[in-house]
């Protein structure tokens, strides 16, 4: 088990980590997208239409620096969980695909150091359309199932996970959630065909200020809509 | 689809284990035939071989080959991995992990989204690319048009891509001419470094 002070000083390389390299901050003076007003951008719901900030997570799970911080902290907390029940820490990790893939492997890789073999597999977003119509990736085994994901929001993506877990593959799941960063509110439970769910959550929205601020401004070259990278496209 | 998956103590070389979970967990072959991914298209067998990545086994395994044949083809390590999303994802997360920790090696990754995003500020790359030249890696070469979409996206931005790709699979068989020469859908002089080929796998799918 982790002590106190090194999970402190974790958190704080991670808390600067974050704000600097993973909160896109809107410029208040540029036009980021056609139809939206003046340091917006467009968000994933549509009842939400003009996002000031949106968060990058993938920036820090692939850096494997970072990504070992956020693993070791996660990896503490499961076991954490599993010692005050005083029971032996037999589970899976499962997730939905592209936003948890990097933390399950990574945490996969952290939990060997400690002699831990963590079986893990991931959901689709939606079934494969050809071959074996899979919606499962990985190869589940009987053990109970602990979903994570980088951040939970809505926890529509959990809920997929849940979801399939429960009635494709018929398993047993674990009632606490984890993630690096949740945007749910205190006292961060929900309840799911009547079992309440606990998320465990390294960060909490709070935690970070999301207005806009030039020294901590990026924006990746790929989003970069000043120049036209390839000139021979109109 | 529930299997367990005790096969970490067995004692083979890497590329004998690696082939034994692949014929044993990542082949599915269909009595009549499955639907294919391109309208007309059917097949008769089909790689899963995000299966076996999931596996921590075989990921060490994984890497310790591409430490070696890294070593061999290209003498070092100045550059940092790219891959299409999401498949190639525990490649590019497990890579660098188990480089670091049993080589010391340092290496940055970052992933190709399969199309930009839609909202937010309409990335297409996941992760910090640094200025180094960038080797892409998948789990399969010679099956999907993976590593042609991950040059586009990088030519596009000028990267520096290493006149090479990665995967842990190549699909063509090596009888086939040039088919371990080049990726049929990259072409253009890259050189595939794969730790399998198809002949390695059981009969029935070469």
């Amino acid at each position: 088990m982790m002590s106190d002070d090194k999970k402190l000083e974790l958190k704080s390389k991670l808390t600067e980590y974050i704000d600097k390299y993973c909160i896109f901050r809107c410029n208040p003076n540029i036009q980021y997208s056609p139809d939206l007003s003046k340091g917006t951008i467009p968000s994933k719901s549509p009842l939400i239409r003009d996002n000031t900030y949106q968060i990058y997570l993938r920036n820090l799970t692939h850096n494997s620096v970072m990504s070992y911080y956020v693993s070791i902290l996660l990896l503490d907390s499961i076991l954490n969980y599993y010692k005050e029940k005083n029971e032996i820490p037999y589970f899976q990790l499962c997730g939905l695909e592209t936003g948890s893939l990097p933390l399950i492997t990574a945490i996969q890789q952290i939990a060997l150091k400690y002699n831990l073999n963590i079986n893990a597999f991931s959901i689709r977003k939606k079934r494969k359309s050809y071959g074996i119509m899979n919606l499962i990736d990985g190869i589940p085994t009987d053990a109970p199932v602990i979903i994570l994901d980088d951040m939970i929001n809505s926890g529509s993506s959990v809920f997929k996970c849940y979801e399939a877990c429960k009635y494709e593959l018929d398993l047993k799941i674990v009632n606490q959630l984890f993630s690096i960063i949740t945007f749910m509110n205190d006292p961060y439970t929900f309840i799911q065909d009547d079992e309440l769910y606990y998320i465990n959550s390294i960060f909490v929205k709070n935690d970070f200020n999301y207005d806009y601020d030039p020294e901590k401004y990026w924006l990746p070259k790929d989003c970069d809509r000043s120049i036209n990278k390839r000139p021979d496209y109109f | 689809m529930k299997i367990n998956l005790e096969l970490n103590k067995i004692q083979l070389s890497n590329k004998d284990y690696m082939v034994m979970i692949i014929n044993n967990h990542c082949i599915e072959k269909a009595d009549e035939h499955f639907l294919g991914k391109l309208p007309g298209t059917r097949y008769k067998y089909q790689f899963y071989l995000s299966r076996a990545l999931y596996s921590t086994e075989f990921l060490n395994r994984a890497t310790e080959e591409f430490y070696e044949i890294i070593k061999k083809e290209i003498g070092h390590f100045d550059f940092q991995l790219a891959g299409q999303e999401f498949s190639s994802i525990p490649l590019l997360v497990g890579i660098p992990i188990i480089l670091e920790q049993k080589y010391k090696i340092k290496i940055n990754s970052f992933m190709i989204k399969n199309e930009r995003k839609s909202y937010g500020i309409n990335n297409y790359i996941e992760g910090m690319p640094t200025n180094l030249p960038v080797l892409i890696v998948g789990e399969m070469c010679n099956s999907t048009s993976t590593f042609l979409h991950c040059y586009n996206v990088l030519t596009s931005y000028k990267y520096d891509i290493l006149p090479y790709i990665f995967a842990i699979l190549n699909k063509h068989s090596s009888k086939i001419s040039n088919a371990t020469l080049e990726d049929k859908y990259l072409k253009n002089n890259f050189k595939p470094l794969t730790i399998l080929n198809v002949d390695d796998l059981k009969n029935d799918v070469r």
